[in-house]
């Protein structure tokens, strides 16, 4: 978790400057070309063949819209993973396998990496009526026992935090898609899951807990956290850095950095 | 001034496994019992939650879900004549507490004995003659057979919804199972778990040599299972939280998923939480147990007839409660005479490290409780002992179970205990090595018994249990035997060092083995030398019945549970259709 978070932080806290990607990249053990070429991958398509953008439909910061997940900020492998069900046709989608299938492995990896790179979205709004996010948050981090629905914090983290490399970061999303993922593992159109956790899980819940939830998923964000673990680790009082949503200048948490924290002990000689 | 309830048809002491399914039985039939459990309640909503549930400190250091001995423990001394002393910590074994007991936290590994197992001293009288083993291995036939019990471990594995391969189904051997098994009337019910790296590398070495490898037989679900109550499980998600946690997928079999809904169901099950029970009463002139006396949550002390008493709680804590009921003869070590508390077992562990040191990546966080690929080559009925003198065996398995921070730092013997150098180790094969577990049988010795120790006192003032433990020199043998081929089975998966823990020379109480404490009420066809019939009925009181490990008159070398579960079937099906008809003695004495 704290490992989950420090990443997040240092994602958040780096990127958009000149150091991010050097950054990112001894983390990852990938290259800067890989990051550079999924890049252009996102932004202005695809390096071997002429296709439309990423960016086209799920926007030029990532975030997405309605129907369009938000990718800023998603676990990398499970972004590699979902573009490789999408080409193999283990995930359906008339729109996606075109160029899921036309990215090369690299390519994939590349884009996949590079999403994972972006700042998550921020809790913009909230989406719904207060009580129907309420239960949404109630289901996620208590489920329904009495239908056998696990809470969905137990793999998705808390507030959906997400739970890399596997298990999607649910912050933030649209919740017009996070609906329509649930709707679709109902009706046994969505694939990419080979324990069928989230179709037995979808069949067990209503058409109102589902929106409920996706109204609580949308209204989260991994920034909020973020934030409010940065204000810990720098003993603000609550309410001025966590109430912030913009942590591009934050200073990078104590355990992140090899100089001791400020006001640290000095380490003491031997006796 | 002791509060008297209403009569109830049957009292459980316990409210774990035994008790739920005896809840489950003898609610169908029209029966009510009542559960006295000395924990809290726990469901998986809100107590297995994650995130707090993953919590190493809490729940596997500081054993949150396990006995509190601060309010009642054991005294521990390993023979006749040394002092015992008070276990102020749980180390050893760690006995659950609150509702679902030791089945809460356990990883779910689920075998079955083999059927020599049952008849374990005519079946050595039969193949190696009469002086084969000494006088003081007093080993014993359990009264039942395999054949008799099978039926209950098929339905007790469906009822926990166990992934497996089956190894023998009707007498046909299968490939992929366990081929030393006894034959099944049908496979599982589920398909095994995924293989995990540490298991294809195991499985590959073993293979090399000849032997059998095959998948531990899982109570961790691996599809969404609907069990005969229809209670559903959830698929297994690999998090490595199994051992001394509770599951939050709703993916372990354990009493809260699999059994106490539909025994709650019936609407005659009852569980009193924070329930401790104190003693059995018994009226020795009719011969029957009357109910039980305990304290409730207030401190009072509360008793509840009942019409039939159960013995639910934890192995030895069932010969313990008889021992301060003053029922039955207690066994006294200097003439071997006696019962309760005769033929106090365990489990005999050992174990191999495979360092690969860097050249295989094993993310042993990526694990569950009975992931694990196994042989049983040299279990007990699967090889000759002849040449070798002993009686029982073990199976090997490499279990891929966790790599949780503070329990998982494999570090190849010879390296600094501390420091920067156990650090770099540490760093070095924290995923790169694979434990082999030799999980060994335990005979039985005339120096091991439960007794009761008068020095110490519980919260309420009764006398502690006490443990007398060795390992037996039959035991010794063959734990050298089996982790010699262990050994071997290392040597052949090509790591680059290796290191053997080979069984200590002396039981210490200290370091964690396993949860298998067995015996101590054990099961027979005499009442001189056992405390129940074959169906797990006292021969003292006809309407007191004793469940759990504590009837195994020795242990088998394989993990308990699916055989507790399956003896359960065996005597609430016995209570139902030969005793409530006509109480009374089953077997004559």
């Amino acid at each position: 978790m704290m490992m989950r978070l420090a990443a997040i932080v240092s994602i958040g806290a780096v990127i958009g400057t000149a150091g991010a990607v050097a950054e990112i990249f001894r983390s990852d053990s990938g290259s800067d070309t890989s990051l550079m070429s999924g890049r252009l991958i996102a932004l202005g398509g695809s390096v071997t063949q002429a296709q439309p953008p990423c960016a086209q439909c799920h926007g030029l910061d990532g975030r997405g819209h309605g129907p369009f997940p938000s990718l800023a900020g998603q676990g990398s492998w499970y972004l590699y993973k979902t573009l490789r069900d999408y080409a193999s046709g283990r995930r359906q989608s008339s729109v996606m396998q075109p160029y899921a299938r036309q990215l090369s492995d690299t390519e994939t990896q590349a884009v996949a990496r590079y999403y994972a790179s972006l700042p998550p979205p921020p809790a913009v709004e909230k989406v719904g009526h207060a009580d129907k996010r309420q239960e949404g948050g109630a289901i996620s981090a208590a489920g329904l026992p009495g239908v056998g629905v696990p809470a969905c914090a137990t793999c998705h983290g808390p507030r959906g935090q997400g739970m890399p490399p596997i298990y999607p970061s649910l912050a933030g999303q649209p919740a017009a898609y996070l609906a329509n993922q649930l709707h679709a593992w109902k009706r046994g159109e969505r694939g990419g899951d080979p324990l069928n956790v989230m179709r037995e899980i979808s069949r067990a819940m209503s058409d109102a807990q589902i929106e409920a939830v996706a109204s609580y998923f949308a209204s989260t964000s991994l920034r909020s956290e973020a934030a409010a673990l940065q204000s810990q680790n720098t003993e603000r009082p609550v309410g001025s850095r966590a109430a912030n949503p913009e942590i591009q200048d934050a200073p990078r948490p104590p355990y992140l950095t090899r100089e001791p924290a400020k006001g640290a002990a000095e380490p003491s000689a031997p006796r | 001034m002791v509060i008297r309830l209403p009569e109830v048809d049957v009292v459980a002491v316990g409210g774990g496994l035994t008790a739920a399914i005896l809840g489950k039985v003898l609610g169908d039939a029209g029966r009510t019992v009542v559960a006295l459990e000395r924990g809290p309640m726990r469901d998986t909503v809100p107590d297995f939650q994650s995130p707090s549930m993953h919590d190493e400190l809490k729940y596997s250091i500081r054993h949150s879900l396990m006995q509190d001995v601060a309010t009642q423990t054991l005294t521990f001394r390993n023979f006749v004549g040394q002092r015992a002393l008070p276990m102020r910590q749980l180390g050893s074994f760690l006995p659950g507490d609150g509702v679902g007991g030791a089945m809460v936290h356990w990883n779910g590994q689920t075998w079955r004995f083999q059927p020599e197992w049952f008849r374990l001293a005519s079946w050595v009288r039969e193949r190696y003659g009469d002086g084969f083993l000494a006088k003081d291995v007093t080993i014993q036939d359990w009264g039942l057979t395999y054949e008799e019990l099978e039926p209950h471990y098929d339905f007790f594995e469906r009822v926990c919804g166990i992934g497996g391969l089956a190894g023998n189904v009707g007498g046909s051997v299968r490939p992929g199972g366990n081929p030393f098994e006894g034959p099944r009337s049908s496979p599982y019910p589920n398909p095994p778990m995924k293989e995990s790296h540490s298991g294809a590398l195991f499985r590959a070495g073993a293979e090399e040599l000849g032997f059998h490898p095959f998948p531990v037989p899982s109570g961790n679900s691996t599809t969404h299972y609907t069990n005969p109550y229809g209670l559903t499980l959830n698929p297994c998600m690999y998090c490595g939280f199994c051992e001394t946690y509770g599951c939050e997928h709703f993916a372990k079999a354990s009493p809260q998923t699999v059994l106490i809904p539909a025994a709650l169901k019936t609407g005659r099950y009852t569980i009193r939480t924070r329930a401790y029970v104190r003693r059995i009463e018994h009226d020795p002139v009719a011969k029957i147990a009357t109910g039980v006396t305990y304290v409730d949550a207030r401190g009072q002390e509360v008793f509840q007839p009942a019409s039939l008493v159960a013995l639910c709680a934890f192995a030895h804590h069932n010969p313990i409660l008889l021992l301060k009921s003053g029922i039955g003869e207690p066994y006294d070590p200097a003439t071997q005479k006696g019962v309760v508390g005769r033929n106090y077992t365990y489990q005999t562990m050992s174990s191999v490290n495979v360092f690969y040191d860097g050249t295989k990546r094993i993310n042993p966080f990526m694990g569950a409780g009975a992931l694990g690929t196994a042989v049983d080559d040299f279990n007990n009925g699967s090889f000759d002992h002849g040449p070798h003198g002993f009686v029982g065996g073990a199976y090997i398995a490499a279990y891929q179970t966790t790599g949780r921070p503070i329990a998982h730092h494999p570090v190849p013997s010879g390296t600094p205990r501390w420091g920067l150098a156990w650090k770099r180790a540490v760093a070095q094969h924290y995923n790169s090595t694979v434990s082999l577990t030799v999980h060994g049988s335990s005979t039985p010795h005339p120096g091991n018994y439960i007794g009761l120790d008068n020095s110490y006192r519980d919260a309420f003032g009764d006398p502690l249990g006490m443990i007398t433990f060795d390992f037996p020199y039959n035991d010794r043998l063959m734990s050298n035997f089996v982790t010699g081929k262990a050994q071997n089975i290392g040597r052949a998966m090509g790591g680059r060092d290796m290191s053997v823990s080979w069984l200590d020379s002396h039981y210490a109480i200290g370091p964690y083995q396993t949860t298998h404490n067995t015996g101590g009420a054990i099961m027979g066809t005499d009442p001189t030398t056992s405390v129940v019939n074959r169906y797990l009925q006292s021969w003292d009181l006809h309407n007191l019945f004793v469940f759990g490990a504590s009837a195994f008159p020795q242990n088998a070398g394989y993990n308990p549970t699916g055989t507790v579960g399956a003896l359960a079937y065996w005597a609430a099906d016995a209570i139902v259709k030969r005793y409530l008809p006509s109480p009374g003695a089953l077997v004559p004495t």
